[in-house]
């Protein structure tokens, strides 16, 4: 059977590794250089931050940019294409499609007719114009139900 | 030197450089040998302590003196170490059993000559333990550091460096007695 050691026993006061002879002369020095290397090649490094937030920041704000521009060329509302398009226009349109009437009238607004038809003949009653003849011959042309009558 | 004498004129813009020089004068060969034993090679050690003198002079306004200013510097030291040697075993995706073959492949170049078969042997065993241990044990076996300057160092309890002493002990005497 081995003998226990006891590495209390082991201890030395001479350092157990090799070192270059001279070498903690001269480490100081190496130090000191180190130091002023670090420091002269610091400045350059402030710049690395800097770039590499540059690049992001000028995308930012080309797209900002470009967005702010293609806003203002984004398409009209519906109500100003409208006002482009002349009433003539849009009579015919809606001639051309199987709208029926009472639904074209429930959605337009009665101050609004009253003003186009006030615009179009000088006057707010279109049947001021019409007799009671040809009146009897517009009603009889519409299949209209007895409530509306 | 005392290191209020040290610390007085770090404090002082006037004299930091002058401080800063003590500090390397007074402490440069006691962290060359804190690093040695951790990283073996003479020129992982070398470069190492040059790197923990950078960061100790980028850092002397941040010194608080809520501790020794040696025990700050070991500090920095210890962490220095460890992060080489967590850097080694990730840089070479080696197991740590691997890290220890290359450290103990080192010894055999680096540890005197005049030094005994018994103490190439300690060596030996000391690569076996894992870092933080090997770290204690350095510090209260050859450094004689007492467990509360330890803790400081390395932030662990008294208790918890201790038990982690008294378990490297065992080991090495296991390894020594056996191998």
């Amino acid at each position: 059977m081995s003998k226990k050691i006891n590495i209390e026993e082991l201890k030395r006061d001479k350092p157990v590794y090799k070192v270059p002879d001279g070498y903690f002369e001269g480490l100081t020095s190496k130090i000191q250089e180190r130091i002023k290397e670090e420091e002269e090649v610091a400045p350059e490094r402030v710049w690395v931050p800097r770039l590499a937030w540059a690049t992001p920041i000028l995308v930012i704000a080309i797209s900002i940019i470009y967005l702010m521009n293609v806003g203002g060329n984004q398409p009209e509302s519906v109500e100003d294409m409208l006002t482009s398009i002349s009433n003539e226009e849009l009579i015919e349109y809606l001639d051309m499609t199987d709208v029926p009437t009472d639904e074209i009238l429930a959605s337009v607004d009665g101050a609004f007719l009253e003003e186009a038809f006030s615009n179009a003949n000088g006057e707010t009653d279109i049947l001021n114009d019409i007799n009671e003849e040809d009146l009897d011959g517009i009603l009889d042309s519409y299949d209209l139900n007895e409530e509306f009558l | 030197m005392e290191e209020e004498f040290i610390i007085s004129k770090i404090k002082n813009p006037e004299t930091k450089n002058y401080g800063f020089n003590l500090i390397v004068q007074e402490y440069q060969e006691r962290i060359y040998w804190h690093i040695r034993k951790m990283v073996i090679d003479h020129d992982d050690a070398d470069d190492l302590v040059q790197e923990v003198f950078v960061k100790v002079w980028k850092n002397l306004d941040k010194f608080r003196e809520d501790s020794k200013l040696f025990t700050w510097i070991y500090r920095i030291a210890t962490n220095e170490c460890l992060n080489f040697l967590q850097r080694k075993k990730k840089k070479f995706f080696l197991p740590i059993n691997d890290v220890g073959q290359e450290l103990a492949g080192k010894l055999d170049q680096s540890v005197l000559m005049d030094g005994d078969a018994i103490e190439l042997k300690l060596q030996k065993a000391l690569l076996k333990l894992p870092d933080k241990q090997r770290l204690v044990f350095n510090m209260k076996y050859y450094d004689d550091m007492k467990f509360d300057e330890i803790s400081q160092v390395t932030d662990t309890s008294v208790g918890a460096l201790k038990a982690s002493y008294h378990h490297a002990v065992k080991k090495i005497e296991e390894f020594l007695t056996t191998d």
